[in-house]
């Protein structure tokens, strides 16, 4: 399941600093890289301070030879 | 070929509204209630929850999930809702089937 992302942004999530915001623009993914897929609540989204969310990058899914 | 028994079961858990934990390859978990589940054992969750919020607060806005069923490591089943004899009588049925 491929799929097209538009206006799209990645996040980069790090101890040091709050989350940075990345703009992605237009995204073409190959289905078989994706792990989880999921439609976000804005409202909750507002609540958080991703300035101040500091946390570890998620250990890697796929391995090398993937 | 590959056995049909483990989607019914799972369509058995979300009959019975069942909620689950989905631990990922990566150890991540994520506890919801299965709403979707098909051939290739792909998931859809509804409020999905990560076990551990503060330290991976990467999913932690997501209203639904859609789980890809290759980068799923172990599916926890609570104890009451197990149904172990379904599934050691199942994979009897099974093992019995690939002598023939």
């Amino acid at each position: 399941m491929n799929c097209v992302l538009q206006n799209s942004e990645e996040r980069v999530y790090s101890l040091e600093t709050g989350v940075q915001f990345l703009n992605a623009g237009l995204q073409v993914i190959r289905g078989d890289t994706v792990a989880v897929l999921g439609e976000v609540n804005l409202e909750k989204e507002k609540s958080i301070d991703f300035d101040k969310v500091k946390a570890n990058q998620l250990p890697p899914i796929f391995s090398n030879t993937h | 070929m590959q056995s049909q028994f483990f989607q019914t079961y799972f369509r058995g858990l979300i009959e019975r509204c069942v909620s689950v934990t989905i631990e990922l390859k990566n150890g991540l978990q994520i506890q919801g209630q299965i709403t979707y589940v098909d051939d290739n054992l792909n998931f859809n969750l509804v409020d999905p929850e990560v076990s551990d919020p503060v330290k991976q607060p990467q999913l932690i806005t997501l209203k639904n999930s859609f789980i890809r069923g290759s980068t799923v490591k172990y599916v926890h089943i609570p104890q009451e809702e197990l149904q172990e004899e379904v599934l050691i009588s199942a994979c009897k049925n099974e093992v019995k089937k690939q002598k023939q």
